[in-house]
């Protein structure tokens, strides 16, 4: 059992050490790092983006990336043949439990705000879906350049009641959140976001999967690829992570539900996860 | 090299190291904070540059000119703040911003010079009036934990500030002079410290020097004051110095107390000599009137005895007490001279002299002399006037010749004469006689020093008219010289200088040589004349009356000048007046004559004034009065002449 590492920092470290307490000790687990010839394996676990590409280009094992974004393995895999088999546990949240969460902390949304840019590779339509669902519309705006990101922020943040964030860091990176946030605060309108760092940020709330939770997920992997010899299809995480910023709301005068609230509105809703 | 003064010295070597060092440490504080004033402009500028681009971001990012004006104007606020420009990542200027207050600059052409200043790898740009400072707009990082490529942070613009550096030039300005003050302040107490110091050392020096002086002039009182503030050296220098002082006055009074001892000896003894010089003076005078006197009668008598005498044997007798009486009373004369001169009883009178009357004079006197002897004496006539003491100077010349007579041999020759040389008359008495060795010339001018001439012992000297000579020329600062061989005769020369003006000495009694040796035989124009005679000898009187009786004169004899008074309140009338010079009571002739003056209206008769005193004060009155003099012992021939000259002229 190989396990690919895309660096040492802390979302993986901490991966890493769960990983181990959940697996069970019959499970013989190596460390790489992704640079090198990864050799033969059982199984190869890639986590991160960095030590998928390195697996994908020495396919020589059964892989399991985890902690992708579901765009980039689709980038790096769809459409390739791999005897050995290939499955994933996606980073990001499907549209589905993004939609409802957004609902369950902002019912009264109508118009969802959205920034793309040209290289975004989303599939938009199962978020159409979840908006209309819930009786509103998205608004989305193109962003070409860096530079043009403030008129089309403008013109996104003027249209609409909630700016919901896309794990596209060509527009949500470090170095432009925090004019995005600005901007969207200075037209009161909140943004959703992706990660805790979202939140930390300054958005008003974020739904992710914590690297534990996606390592719980992993050892149930390979304990079921050990079992069974085989891979699950590709997944969303299970488990996800609210973060709340009530001093934002506070500020754009929105009251919050709790957390639990919010769970429960997205059972409700028909959410499948807990 | 100029001299420096203790003060100047002492100024400057305190002076200058302080100066150094106080100078040197401004120097130094002064650019240090001049650097750091440089220093803090520049950060407070970099301060603001970041703190406005980090507060432009979003600024920039939204290109909000309201928002960038917002805080542009809020950074200008800052104090030194001149301009502010902000540009996007393009150096296109989104807002620029200058304070009012400062130069007014024109924002359109301002962006070249913002470019051409400052960019990002020329941060700071100093000129005189301003620092630029260029600061990035970088937006800030916010970590999203999206495990996501983070993209390459990008430079969205860049914040120029320009900080006006005015305040800071004023400041330095201020601190440049504030400093100046200080170091003013600091160099101006020891400034005074080394003026009161150097007081205290330059005072007591100059009151030393002053005391010095005042010694050095004389006065020994001087004190120098010693002051407490006087530095110890000096304090002991002073009082050393008021001890030397007082040690100076002590040895000075003693020195002063011992001359005043010595002066008063030396009074003593002066007194003393004076008083021995005065008696002695006075035993002279005494002696020379007491020994004349009878020596005076002797002669008259004599004169008389001769006239009475009869036979050869009497006559020769007689002839041989003459020559005896003659021989004492030269004897007597030039032994009281010689005595006058040593005691210097004589005083020269110099005045103006014709030497040439002098000369005839002499001549008249030994013309007799020199033709019993059968000499021939010759006087070269002269018509020089020299300056000297008549008196005593014919006296040198009577002496030389009477010398010259008496040491040359029958027929020989005895020659005076004058001879100008230069500004001095030289007066030669030449013989052709026996001549002087040159051994005995060194001895001739002493006292009863002959020559041994067992030929002329006839007319033997008695060695004094040389020494008498030799004591007048030196009394008179002539000149005395001698040329002689042994056999080919003798040359005395005096050297007399010669008197400037030209006037006619006042000699009393000189005598034309012809009337005497006229009157040699005339008796006839005595005969019948009434004569005053005068003197407070009675042997005197008596002497000299006899004479004149036979004579052929009428004689009144009075022995003091009541008794004149007498004789001439029974209206007594003379053709003559011979009277004694010295007379009882301190009565002189002058005063007969002048009381004969009195009484008789007609013209005053001829007056023959006869003393024993050659002293001055005798000589010269009658010089004054007019009246001729005679010396006793007063030869009867010489009194003849003179008697019959004065009635002739009369007459």
């Amino acid at each position: 059992m190989t396990l690919l590492l895309g660096d040492s920092s802390a979302p993986y470290q901490a991966f890493t050490e769960t990983l181990r307490q959940r697996l069970p000790a019959s499970i013989r687990l190596s460390v790489r790092e992704p640079n090198g010839s990864v050799g033969a394996s059982d199984l190869v676990v890639a986590v991160g983006m960095k030590a998928a590409e390195s697996a994908a280009s020495d396919p020589r094992s059964p892989i399991l990336a985890v902690m992708v974004p579901k765009s980039g393995y689709d980038s790096l895999f769809l459409g390739q043949k791999m005897p050995q088999g290939i499955s994933a546990i996606y980073l990001d949240q499907p549209w589905e439990r993004q939609v409802d969460f957004l609902y369950a902390v902002l019912p009264d949304v109508e118009r969802v705000g959205l920034l793309y840019s040209p290289e975004t590779r989303l599939e938009i339509s199962p978020l159409l879906n979840s908006v209309a669902n819930h009786g509103g519309s998205v608004v989305a705006q193109s962003v070409q350049s860096a530079e043009r990101l403030f008129s089309s922020l403008e013109r996104v943040l003027s249209g609409s009641d909630v700016l919901l964030a896309i794990p596209d860091s060509r527009i949500y990176n470090a170095t432009s959140i925090r004019n995005i946030l600005l901007t969207s605060y200075r037209h009161e309108v909140p943004l959703i976001g992706l990660s805790q760092g979202y939140v930390n940020a300054g958005a008003l709330a974020a739904i992710f999967t914590l690297p534990e939770q996606i390592a719980e997920q992993t050892a149930k992997q390979i304990v079921a690829f050990e079992q069974r010899r085989g891979l699950a299809a590709p997944s969303y995480p299970e488990h996800f992570t609210i973060s709340l910023n009530n001093q934002v709301a506070r500020s754009l005068e929105i009251r919050l539900p709790s957390e639990s609230d919010i769970r429960k509105r997205m059972r409700n809703t028909g959410g499948a996860e807990r | 090299m100029r001299r420096i003064g203790i003060r100047t010295q002492i100024t400057a070597l305190t002076l200058i190291p302080l100066l150094v060092v106080v100078v040197s440490m401004e120097a130094y504080f002064l650019r240090d904070r001049f650097a750091d004033l440089d220093n803090d402009l520049q950060e407070h500028g970099k301060l603001l540059a970041r703190q406005l681009a980090g507060s432009a971001e979003y600024g920039v990012f939204s290109n909000n000119q309201a928002f960038l004006q917002g805080i542009a104007n809020y950074t200008l606020m800052q104090n030194d703040v001149r301009s502010i420009a902000i540009t996007d990542s393009s150096s296109r200027i989104l807002h620029h911003a200058s304070d009012p207050t400062g130069k007014v600059t024109s924002s359109g052409s301002d962006d070249n010079i913002f470019q051409s200043r400052v960019d990002l790898l020329n941060p700071i740009s100093i000129d005189t009036e301003s620092v630029w400072l260029y600061q990035p707009i970088v937006p800030t990082q916010v970590g999203l934990d999206d495990l996501a490529d983070e993209p390459k942070s990008l430079q969205i613009g860049a914040v120029v500030i320009e900080m006006s550096r005015r305040d800071t030039e004023k400041r330095k300005s201020k601190m440049l002079w504030f400093t100046v003050s200080v170091t003013a302040l600091i160099l101006a107490f020891p400034l005074y410290a080394i003026f009161l110091a150097s007081r205290s050392i330059t005072y007591p020096i100059r009151r030393l020097s002053e005391a010095v002086q005042q010694i050095a002039k004389g006065n020994l009182d001087v004190q120098v004051r010693v002051s407490d503030g006087t530095t110890q050296e000096l304090g002991n220098l002073a009082s050393g110095f008021n001890d030397m002082a007082a040690q100076l006055k002590d040895e000075r009074a003693i020195l002063e107390d011992r001359i005043e001892e010595a002066t008063q000896a030396l009074r003593a003894k002066k007194e003393e000599a004076e008083r021995a010089s005065h008696d002695k003076s006075h035993f002279l005078a005494v002696a020379s009137h007491d020994l004349r006197q009878p020596l005076h009668a002797l002669g008259l008598y004599i004169a008389e005895l001769q006239r009475k005498a009869v036979g050869d044997e009497q006559q020769y007798l007689v002839r041989q007490v003459e020559r005896s009486v003659e021989s004492l009373s030269t004897l007597l004369n030039a032994l009281l001279d010689i005595s006058k001169l040593d005691a210097g009883a004589i005083v020269p009178h110099m005045q103006v002299c014709d030497l040439g009357a002098m000369l005839r004079h002499v001549a008249t006197d030994y013309q007799i002399l020199s033709s019993l002897r059968n000499i021939r004496l010759v006087i070269h006539p002269c018509t020089e006037h020299v300056h000297s003491d008549p008196m005593l100077l014919e006296r040198i010349l009577t002496n030389l010749v009477s010398n010259a007579l008496r040491y040359t041999p029958q027929n020989g020759r005895v020659m005076i004469a004058c001879r100008r040389r230069g500004d001095r008359v030289r007066i030669e008495v030449r013989d052709n006689g026996i001549g002087i060795s040159r051994n005995d010339q060194n001895n001739i001018y002493r006292e009863f020093f002959q020559l041994n001439q067992p030929q002329l012992d006839s007319s033997k000297g008695l060695g004094l008219g040389l020494a008498i000579v030799d004591r007048l020329v030196k009394l008179l600062g002539h000149q005395i010289g001698l040329r002689s061989a042994p056999g080919k005769g003798s040359v005395f020369a005096v050297e007399v200088p010669i008197a400037s003006g030209v006037a006619e000495s006042s000699m009393a009694g000189t005598i034309d040589s012809e009337t005497e040796t006229e009157a040699v035989t005339d008796n006839s124009i005595l005969a019948g004349k009434k004569l005053l005679v005068v003197d407070d000898d009675e042997m005197v009187l008596n002497s000299t009356a006899s004479i004149l009786l036979a004579w052929g004169c009428q004689v009144t004899l009075a022995t003091s000048l009541s008794q004149v008074e007498q004789y001439l309140q029974h209206d007594m009338s003379w053709d003559m007046i011979i009277s004694d010079y010295q007379l009882e009571n301190h009565a002189t002739g002058i005063d007969v004559i002048t009381m004969v003056q009195q009484h008789q209206s007609q013209k005053l008769p001829p007056c023959i004034l006869v003393s024993g005193d050659t002293g001055p004060t005798v000589l010269k009155l009658a010089a004054v009065s007019g009246h001729h003099l005679l010396h006793k012992p007063v030869k009867p021939a010489k009194l003849r002449s003179l008697a019959i000259h004065l009635l002739e002229d009369t007459e």
